[in-house]
């Protein structure tokens, strides 16, 4: 880490992080001490090397300091949205057994902290970090002694979306993370003139990326601002404008909810934009060619995952190509297996889901980390998707969430005899939940009340959009759902 | 002609899907609209009723329920009437 010292050094003045909306801002120069100070107080609180850590965040300055600190100590940062729910929270805790929580100012937790008694610390303790808090620890002499981290060692677990029961931690390992951000960065052209329009949650793997140790590789700022909300669609001119934001990070619904607020500009938007850095969902062709037209920019189409980090991409310099997602990155192999699966090996992949040996051995075998999508490189290289080896995972918005566990939630549900959740074409999403069922009893059962059993039953971002009542479940004669049969009754 | 209550309405069964959709229904916790949804509705609201929702305004959490939306945008529509 005493790259750390290094980069923070090279042009203390030049600015790391800039909180639009609040012009708070942390320079090069300051991060140092500031992560130093930081990072001696939780020394003292007797945080060591391995253990877990959970950041309780919104979008916001304090958590890439506390990441940073963790990073210096050699603990591992578990981070989460700071409006995490109880049931979440509670799982999380239960399998990361951190040492403690990090979390924003004044944040109203939804345990209560006596409650919670993990095997080695009694009682489990929040602390809290404030910029104030931050400044004051600092000083010009204010040193730590960074622990060594080898290539292997786990920085972060990221907890992927999905149901309580099984959002799996992953598992982020030095060696790869840098390697792969090294890479990336490297092939996009980030310099310190690149700042990144970072709109995507802190917890989520591609705001944890763009806000952490990517940017900061290459000595870039990282414009920060609430996780992406109408407010900051609608201010976007001032993001470009006077934050002088000119890369952007983003998911293919808000470029459309850009696009939408685009008439209410007051300062000018096209030709602002390097590029935009687009992934996590499906980007249509017409989307692109109008972001791409109205904006006056180019949108380089990613594709990887939090468990393998990017397999292809797109950079300034790769020609565009329909259909595909990019280009292998430069130090991945990718495999197609015999049933079309993708299978990446590359010095990029995840250490494996935390404390789940077995789920690991389903996805990373001898190397090779199995995607579950389906696809196929063509002559040139690009890399093509084609479709998902399983169909359990809707991908709504780049959350991906299990059909399966709707479907559980469905037919614990008095007078369901029978369901079956499919994620299908979104004009706003890419994709939304829609739910089949078939009724113990027929007429017993309204799809008002499913709705309301599932909105009771369910996370609001796997709320179906839609449930429809069928005679019966339509099924093989080994009981796999007849998709076709169910997707025709949409039509 | 439909009222602002009307058009809130009829637009945000449009976006959710949720029919009927009541004066006390909750943008989050009834119709389940999240951020993207809310973009939607703000820009088809805005050009329905020809009026600009204001910074402060551009935040669901301002709303408790569908008749405090109808409200202020029956507020901001008088307004820019007055001035007209």
């Amino acid at each position: 880490m005493e790259t750390f010292d290094m980069i923070c050094l090279q042009h203390p003045d030049s600015v790391f992080i800039i909180e639009a909306y609040t012009d708070r801002t942390v320079t090069y120069g300051d991060l140092l001490p500031m992560v130093n100070g930081l990072a001696n107080r939780l020394h003292e609180q007797g945080i060591r090397k391995g253990e877990r850590v959970v950041l309780l965040f919104d979008n916001q300055l304090e958590y890439i300091v506390a990441h940073f600190a963790l990073l210096r100590l050699g603990a591992i940062a578990v981070p989460l949205a700071a409006d995490t729910g109880e049931d979440m929270l509670r799982h999380v805790l239960d399998q990361a057994k951190p040492f403690c929580l990090l979390g924003k100012d004044g944040l109203k937790l939804p345990i209560n902290m006596n409650d919670i008694h993990l095997k080695s610390y009694d009682p489990l303790h929040m602390l809290s970090v404030t910029e104030q808090h931050l400044r004051q620890e600092m000083s010009p002499d204010t040193v730590f002694a960074p622990v060594q981290l080898d290539d292997e060692d786990p920085i972060a677990i990221l907890y992927t979306s999905g149901t309580t029961g099984r959002s799996k931690g992953v598992v982020m390992k030095y060696g790869a993370v840098m390697a792969d951000f090294d890479d990336y960065g490297q092939d996009l052209g980030f310099d310190r003139t690149t700042r990144i329009i970072q709109m995507m949650p802190i917890h989520h793997a591609d705001g944890w990326c763009y806000s952490f140790l990517l940017p900061f590789r290459f000595g870039s700022s990282v414009l920060l601002t609430p996780a992406f909300q109408a407010s900051v669609g609608a201010n976007f001119d001032r993001l470009v404008g006077q934050y002088g934001g000119n890369v952007m990070i983003a998911v293919p619904s808000m470029l459309k909810s850009l696009l939408a607020f685009k008439p209410r500009y007051q300062e000018p938007v096209a030709g602002k934009l390097r590029y935009v850095l687009c992934g996590s969902a499906k980007l249509h062709h017409e989307l692109t060619a109008t972001f791409e037209e109205q904006f006056d920019t180019r949108i380089l189409e990613n594709y990887g995952s939090t468990e393998a980090l990017l397999i292809a991409y797109y950079t300034p310099d790769t020609p565009y190509r329909k259909g595909s997602v990019g280009i292998r990155a430069p130090r991945c192999e990718i495999r197609i297996a015999e049933d079309g699966e993708i299978a990446v090996r590359s010095p990029y992949l995840f250490g494996g889901y935390y404390r789940l040996p077995e789920v690991t051995a389903e996805v990373l075998k001898d190397g090779w980390y199995y995607t579950g999508d389906e696809g196929f490189v063509d002559e040139d290289g690009y890399l093509h998707l084609v479709g998902r080896k399983t169909q359990d995972v809707i991908n709504k918005a780049g959350k991906k969430i299990a059909a399966s566990v709707i479907d559980e939630v469905l037919l614990a549900c008095p007078g369901v005899a029978d369901a079956a959740t499919l994620g299908l074409p979104d004009a706003m999403y890419g994709e939304d939940v829609y739910c089949f069922v078939a009724a113990a009893a027929t007429g017993k059962l309204t799809e008002t009340e499913l709705m309301e059993y599932a909105k009771a039953n369910l996370p609001r971002e796997q709320w179906p959009k839609r449930i429809i009542i069928v005679e019966a479940i339509p099924r093989t004669a080994i009981g796999k759902v007849i998709r076709s049969v169910l997707t025709e009754i949409m039509r | 002609m439909e009222s602002i209550d009307q058009g809130v309405r009829s637009t945000l069964q449009k976006i959710t899907g949720v029919s009927p959709v009541e004066p006390h229904s909750l943008l989050r916790e009834d119709l389940g609209i999240d951020s993207f949804q809310f973009v939607q509705l703000v820009v088809e609201l805005e050009n329905m009723l020809k009026v600009r929702i204001d910074d402060a305004h551009l935040n669901i959490n301002c709303y408790t329920d569908v008749a405090s939306l109808s409200d202020y945008l029956t507020e901001i529509s008088n307004k820019s009437e007055g001035i007209a």
